[in-house]
């Protein structure tokens, strides 16, 4: 069935905008849902220096109280209906995850407001929460695949693009300087209604939930929430940057270029299925799993991805890992695979299977509540319509080999990556 | 074999349907369980060996999950040599395809497109008599699986775990991780694994689990075609009859790592899944530390002594473990939340739980549950754990047996099983 029937959408003459999709789920239903804000809002707003944990701390202290209830009372609420229910921080939205039974809707609906609303962020839970974060930075200078990501990031770009990451020392230090006053007014200026966007999916038979939406949601604040322009780094950094981290059994690998481009390019297409082709995220038939892993046998795993092209100008990045002793040889590996691609082509049968693969695997992606509630809301609040679900699945299938081998040559230059280990990983 | 297998059509024994489940019965002892989820067009097949690490003799531990990895090389119908390997035939037609290995069983599976479901079935098939893995295969294998073991050697949580788990068992298999030891994996041999596979993977010792958007007698034609024709294990399959001498004192144990911050895990010896007390003890440590509100939640984490609380409850065949696992704040000692841990279990053996306390905490299982059976391939995962501790309905009892549990049985179960000489308390200390 196409996605187009399964999911119904209804906008509010508020701007809010409300999906839903029934699915029989033993009485429960998925939530997620977003307004506009995110870690580049926070930059903008407090002057780029500590934005992206000034996001990620006011997503945190969402549910430490409100003006109505403490946050033991928020607690017990929401155990009580056995609802789950988190917030999170991206690059530019608020997103709130729940789940919920279909009784209980309405109640955690009224929360989310609440909390929306009336958060009162308490100095004393600030307090815990730099000691909650403290230890989880201090878990993060020893995650040796965190670790790679930030010094990648930060060679692909330069400062104040969305993509480059704070490092973990940057990320402590701010988190020390974020005071209550600034979390207040950061929360004053960063929810609105005007970008609101909901996704339900679940047992919703029968269940009101336009009514609920409009008469809960349109007593947010409506207030334009002007978020930043990204800027466009295109450049190359071809470098191996090290990161050591001792006592460590296996040093994690990436290897990035930037494009330039975003999802919303022409070239974008050929090249996802392009990097499908050598490394298919998550799967077997990457070139790459293919040789470095089952036929040399150096790597558990080595994925690739087109990262934060709906945002920004992307990077492709290709990630793995090794063991100290054959991380030359698999670094290697991976470098000859992709000159190899770039040099050789692809091969007909393969183009024709990952292009029929894509459009295959498309249908099977969505298969239970919370993933269906995730695509839709992040099609629509990418600004897509929903038939866009549909539709890109079929563009992929109209994709030619020559278009392909295209986009990769134009935006995967062996000699221009940028490579970054972190672990034991010597000098 | 064809022909007896066309056969045996009208011998696919129904055994019974509930809770929207067909269980059958093939001649050769296979187990096939269908259910018939139309929400989307997808449909999800599970094979559940009835084998994992428990049943790894010493010397060769490792030896089911290394096999798990063999079982993606080349099979009789499905290999490199007539361009139809196991991984690039389900993944090029849309297939989300993995297995995984635990304690208890070994499960392989695919989340495909509902008209594809013969391949899926074809591949397992074919598979489960028809592996062809090689010593070339194991050599270049090796290092991939060394590759998983030395990346979860990085996880301190992990790292913690496996010696929490070595110190609780004295004997029983479940002392070691499912992966095994370095050495042993270093030194398996194709020959044990062969043998390994001979001994184990056979119909008989084995559930196919099909749900999704399949008609029943579309299934039952496949899965007599595919297969019908397999021989059912010449011997019987081995049982591992280990049992784990009872604990008589409380044991510890201390590692030390520069990992960034402490981790302290309290693991008590818990009955296994299909006891009648183990509702209850879900209740109790949800009680104690699942929830916004749990008490352990309140007091160590939302008093900023820890970061996080979380619980390990192993669903397991045989008696095993239960832990709460925290991750320490600041300069909070490992001693301290250790014997907050205990005060908590003390006070609710000495005045029990609070009926908002026990509602709360039922209602929350309750969601999980309904979670764990959020579309085909995740309630096929739930059965798939549920098969490996003996019986496929614990998937679908939980929820009958988590509303019938009381006050009462909460303190009754924390009396019996959080006590002193039961217990193993494991520390992580950060030397960084």
């Amino acid at each position: 069935m196409k996605y187009t029937k399964r999911i119904q959408k209804h906008v509010f003459s508020w701007g809010g905008t409300l999906l839903t999709s029934y699915t029989p789920l033993l009485g429960y239903v998925s939530i997620v849902g977003s307004v506009a804000g995110g870690t580049q809002f926070a930059r903008a707003q407090s002057n780029d220096t500590t934005g992206d944990t000034l996001a990620q701390m006011h997503a945190a202290m969402l549910m430490e109280g409100t003006s109505k209830h403490t946050k033991q009372q928020l607690q017990i609420l929401l155990d009580t209906i056995g609802a789950t229910l988190t917030f999170t921080s991206t690059a530019d939205r608020l997103v709130f995850n729940a789940r919920v039974h279909t009784d209980h809707l309405k109640t955690l609906l009224s929360l989310l407001v609440e909390i929306l609303t009336c958060a009162t962020f308490p100095e004393h839970e600030l307090a815990i929460l730099r000691t909650h974060m403290s230890s989880d930075l201090a878990l993060e200078t020893q995650d040796t695949r965190t670790q790679a990501t930030i010094a990648l990031t930060r060679a692909l770009y330069a400062p104040g693009h969305w993509l480059r990451d704070d490092t973990t020392q940057e990320a402590l230090l701010a988190m020390k300087t974020i005071s209550r006053t600034t979390l207040i007014e950061y929360h004053r200026t960063a929810i609105s209604r005007d970008s609101f966007v909901m996704s339900i999916v679940g047992d919703i038979k029968n269940v009101p939930i336009q009514t609920y939406i409009d008469t809960y949601f349109k007593k947010l604040s409506s207030q334009e929430i002007i978020m930043p322009m990204s800027t466009t780094t295109h450049v190359y950094a071809p470098q191996l940057i090290k990161t050591q981290i001792q006592d460590k059994s296996s040093i994690d690998y990436m290897i990035a270029i930037t494009t330039g481009i975003t999802d919303k390019h022409i070239d974008y297409p050929a090249l996802l299925l392009g990097i499908n082709i050598l490394a298919r995220w998550g799967g077997f038939t990457g070139r790459l799993m293919k040789t470095t892993r089952e036929t040399e046998g150096l790597t558990y795993v080595a994925y690739g991805r087109l990262a934060g092209f709906s945002i920004a100008d992307g990077y492709i990045s290709i990630w793995s890992s090794f063991a100290p002793e054959l991380f030359e040889k698999g670094r290697a590996s991976i470098n000859t695979q992709i000159t190899k691609i770039i040099t050789e082509g692809i091969k007909t049968e393969e183009f024709k299977k990952h292009r029929a693969m894509f459009e295959a695997n498309s249908r099977v992606l969505c298969a239970d509540s919370m993933s269906l509630a995730r695509t839709a809301h992040e099609t629509v609040m990418r600004r897509r319509p929903l038939s866009y679900l549909d539709t890109f699945p079929q563009q992929i299938l109209t994709l030619t080999k020559k278009q392909v081998e295209s986009a990769l040559r134009t935006y995967l230059i062996p000699g221009c990556m940028t490579e970054s280990a972190a672990g034991p990983v010597s000098n | 074999m064809q022909k007896r297998a066309i056969s045996q059509t009208s011998i696919m024994q129904k055994i019974r349907t509930i809770y929207g489940v067909t269980e059958y019965r093939l001649p050769n002892g296979l187990r096939v369980l269908y259910r018939e989820i139309k929400t989307s067009p997808v449909v999800a097949v599970c094979v559940t060996y009835h084998v994992g690490s428990r049943n790894e003799a010493p010397g060769h531990t490792g030896a089911t999950h290394i096999l798990e990895h063999l079982m993606f090389k080349d099979s009789k119908k499905f290999n490199k040599k007539n361009g139809k390997s196991i991984t690039d035939h389900l993944e090029y037609l849309g297939a989300s395809m993995n297995a995984t290995t635990s304690l208890d069983r070994t499960n392989y599976y695919e989340l495909l497109p509902a008209e594809r479901l013969a391949e899926a079935l074809a591949m397992e098939a074919d598979r489960m008599r028809g592996s062809l893995f090689t010593d070339a295969d194991l050599l270049s294998e090796m290092p991939v699986v060394r590759n998983e073991y030395e990346r979860s050697r990085n996880n301190p949580y992990e790292m913690l775990n496996e010696t929490v788990m070595e110190t609780t068992f004295s004997t029983h298999p479940y002392r070691i991780p499912t992966i095994g030891t370095k050495e042993d994996i270093e030194h398996s041999t194709a020959a044990t694994l062969r043998t390994f596979y001979n001994t184990f993977y056979w119909p008989n010792n084995a559930t196919l689990a099909v749900f999704g958007d399949a008609r029943r007698p579309d299934l039952e034609a496949m899965v007599v075609k595919y297969f019908g024709s397999i021989p059912s294990s010449p011997n019987s399959i081995p049982t591992m009859n280990t049992v784990e001498p009872a604990q008589m004192k409380h044991r510890t144990c201390t590692i030390q790592k520069p990992v960034g911050i402490s981790i302290v895990e309290l693991a008590y010896k818990t009955p296994p899944c299909n006891h009648e007390d183990y509702p209850a003890i879900a209740t109790l440590v949800t009680i104690l530390a699942g929830g916004f509100s749990a008490r352990l939640q309140r007091s160590l984490v939302d008093s900023g002594l820890a970061s996080d609380i979380h619980i390990m409850l192993l669903p397991t065949i045989d008696p095993s473990s239960t832990s709460l696992i925290v991750s320490l704040a600041g300069k909070t000692k490992p001693e301290t939340v250790l014997s907050m841990i205990r005060a908590e279990i003390a006070s609710i053996t000495k005045d029990g739980v609070t009926h908002p306390e026990l509602r709360s905490a039922k209602t929350r299982i309750l969601g999980q549950l309904s979670q764990e059976r959020d579309g085909a391939m995740n309630e096929i995962s739930t059965v798939s754990e549920a098969i490996a501790a003996g019986d496929w309905t614990l998937a679908y009892r939980g929820e009958t047996q988590i509303k019938a549990v009381t006050r009462k049985d909460v303190q009754r179960v924390a009396r019996t099983y959080c006590i002193q000489s039961q217990e193993t308390a494991g520390i992580l200390i950060n030397t960084l």
